[in-house]
């Protein structure tokens, strides 16, 4: 029950965006904290400073964190089985074998 | 970078490894400002100081087995002005009032006292005019007398601020005196007396 939902959060998202979403948090944050010790030292205020880079980090989780459709359009496509039900059947030759989900009938 | 979890903890962890990286900025320009508005070096005027001496038995006056030692408070004047110590990474500046004198047995060894302090927290209690100011502190020595000693006075300061380590300094324009007795007043009666009674409460 856990387990399935535990299963269920993962939100996972695929390669390209995966490389895309790591370089683009990198660069905000790096920025973001730049921006804001200028920001501070300017005003000359550390509770300006503070707010900054708090904004710059909920602005890089915000793009980085929820599994966005985006995000999800590269799939990895996985090789189909050449082998099928059919096949099998043609080779065995008196027993056809039909599989429709997890039922299996037999047919003589 | 798969899951929303991996996703999660890397940012808060770059954000945080950043936050160092912003710890060493404002160290290194709330520093640097010092250096540059000529903090280490305001001028100082200490004047008018007038000490006070009483004779205490007491045991929280440093008298050790009833054998009386004699104390000393001060007022005195002084003039500085520490606006300079206040940037945006200043929490508070903490000055004090230190005397150095040297032994009287032991000449090389040097002493250092505290006859009075003050915490400032903001930039307009930076502007320090003090006329006949009191002392906070009751001073005594190792050995029994604090008379005819060639006091330094000079004013210190320990700044603490929001982020970093402490930074310590001293002002420039340091004033010397020897402590006399003032012959007109004649106080040291009655601070015996004080003292006595003190040290009969303690004693009960």
């Amino acid at each position: 029950m856990l387990e399935n939902i535990g299963r269920k959060l993962i939100f996972p998202i695929d390669f390209p965006s995966q490389k895309r979403t790591f370089h683009l948090q990198s660069v905000i944050l790096l920025i973001s904290a730049l921006f804001a010790s200028a920001f501070g030292f300017f005003t000359q205020s550390l509770l300006n400073l503070l707010i900054c880079y708090a904004a710059g980090v909920l602005i890089t989780m915000l793009l980085v964190v929820p599994p966005y459709p985006s995000y999800n359009k590269k799939k990895l496509q996985w090789v189909k089985p050449s082998m099928t039900n059919s096949s099998m059947a043609t080779e065995s030759g008196k027993i056809t074998v039909e599989s429709s989900g997890e039922d299996i009938i037999i047919v003589q | 970078m798969y899951s929303i979890n991996q996703r999660f903890s890397t940012v808060a962890n770059q954000s945080l490894s950043y936050g160092l990286l912003i710890i060493a900025i404002i160290v290194g320009t709330s520093y640097y400002q010092l250096q540059s508005s000529n903090a280490f070096n305001n001028l100082i005027t200490i004047g008018n100081i007038n000490p006070t001496f009483a004779i205490r038995t007491s045991r929280y006056y440093g008298s050790t087995n009833g054998k009386p030692k004699e104390n000393v408070k001060l007022t005195f004047d002084l003039d500085t002005d520490l606006t300079s110590l206040f940037n945006w990474n200043t929490k508070q500046v903490f000055v004090y009032l230190v005397a150095e004198y040297k032994g009287q047995k032991h000449p090389a060894i040097s002493n250092t006292v505290t006859f009075w302090d003050k915490i400032i927290t903001t930039k307009k209690d930076a502007i320090l005019h003090l006329v006949n100011e009191k002392g906070k502190y009751n001073v005594w020595d190792l050995e029994d007398k604090f008379q005819n000693r060639d006091l330094e006075f000079s004013l210190h300061w320990n700044l603490q601020p929001w982020v970093g380590p402490l930074i310590y300094g001293e002002t420039v324009g340091n004033t010397s005196i020897v402590l006399t007795k003032p012959e007109k007043k004649k106080k040291k009666n009655t601070g015996q007396e004080e003292s006595v009674k003190e040290n009969a409460s303690v004693d009960e």
